[in-house]
């Protein structure tokens, strides 16, 4: 379990950040087409960091056992 | 009154899963299980039973309800098809996402979407894009972690109680409606899907539940809450689709874990794909009951952070 809760826990501090992030831009740049782009990249960003934490978590999990 | 077409809505979903139970049609083999039982894979034929009464007998002319339960009826037709006589991938692609593109093109869906901590957006093109990629992210989602039995049911009842618990501080009486029909007919499809399974959700299922999970993030105004709910699924599809670099037929992947003895392993051997349960087999083997437990625990998990987020949410 202690793998799966460090990548929830990850995943939903870092998604918390991104939302709050969007939150202000959407107040800064009136426009959605702009905070459409940023959100997908930021989305892309957050879904290769999870993919990365779980990657590294593997690796350390094989080096262990 | 609002909530009388979930009573017979549950019972025809029961009696219809529980003729599937009794037929033994369409069978496949349960993988995990030491001597591999032949299962019915048409659990979906149960949910499809249950949605048009959810429908007609509520408001069914309405832009919400159209889109909240005509969607899943037509992505479940499909899945059901594609169990029953396996369907060209392209042509069920093309329908499952024609449908709604069709429908909001046509301005049959809401075209106004409230995103709690961001904001509400009317934009066409915005919200279109957010409707197309909900539909296609919650269905594949759903679909990629049916893989052991009762946790696509289970995480619909569990993530369907954020709606709800937003529902009723919102006093928002469709949000209710939604977030209960979907609690129901997912807790029907539970009994009959849960350790030991007697029943698979088959394709017609997880597309179903997939297109619902989409509907409770467009149309019940918890769409943050939602998702956050959803971590499990969103976290095992990041997995699959970074780790085989793209989207990939589970036939074209290299096995994430191995079975021993009824006991699952990681699979160490070349490049396993990442998923969910290879994460929570990487920290100890454990037979399938075991993995079940640990993915459970995981929608509990997530069901508390997105509770968190909606006080973080009242407060700001």
């Amino acid at each position: 379990m202690r793998t799966i809760i460090e990548l929830l826990t990850y995943s939903w501090a870092t998604l918390m950040a991104i939302l709050f992030v969007l939150r202000l831009l959407n107040k800064a740049l009136g426009s959605p087409v702009p905070l459409l782009f940023i959100g997908l990249i930021l989305i892309f960003s957050w879904a290769a960091g999870i993919y990365k934490l779980g990657e590294v978590l593997d690796k350390r999990n094989s080096r262990e056992n | 009154m609002e909530l009388l077409p979930i009573i017979p809505a549950v019972i025809a979903e029961a009696i219809v899963l529980y003729m599937v139970t009794k037929c033994r049609c369409v069978l496949a083999p349960d993988i995990h299980k030491v001597n591999q039982p032949l299962i019915p894979k048409i659990g979906g034929i149960g949910l499809l039973a249950a949605l048009p009464i959810l429908w007609l007998l509520w408001s069914p002319l309405s832009k919400v309800a159209l889109a909240f339960f005509t969607v899943p009826l037509v992505m479940g037709i499909v899945g059901l098809l594609d169990d029953v006589y396996s369907v060209n991938e392209y042509l069920r692609v093309a329908i499952s996402f024609g449908y709604p593109v069709l429908l909001y093109a046509f301005g049959l869906m809401p075209r106004l979407i409230y995103v709690p901590l961001i904001g509400r957006f009317g934009d066409v093109l915005l919200v279109g894009a957010i409707t197309l990629a909900s539909y296609i992210v919650f269905s594949n989602a759903v679909n990629m972690l049916d893989v052991v039995n009762g946790v696509v049911p289970f995480s619909m009842v569990i993530i369907s109680a954020v709606p709800l618990a937003y529902g009723l501080l919102m006093h928002d009486q469709s949000t209710i409606y939604l977030s209960l029909s979907s609690m129901a007919a997912s807790a029907v499809l539970l009994v009959f899907n849960a350790y030991p399974a007697k029943v698979f959700n088959g394709n017609g299922g997880t597309h179903v539940l997939g297109a619902i999970l989409s509907g409770l993030f467009l149309y019940t105004g918890a769409s943050t809450f939602v998702l956050i709910a959803a971590l499990p699924y969103i976290i095992n599809g990041v997995l699959i689709i970074f780790s085989s670099r793209g989207i990939k037929g589970r036939s074209k992947l290299n096995r994430p874990t191995k079975v021993v003895e009824g006991i699952v392993y990681p699979n160490r051997e070349g490049r396993g794909v990442l998923t969910l349960v290879r994460m929570i087999v990487i920290d100890k083997p454990m037979n399938e009951v075991g993995i079940i437990k640990s993915i459970y625990a995981a929608f509990a998990l997530s069901f508390v952070l997105s509770l968190i987020t909606i006080l973080i949410w009242r407060s700001i």
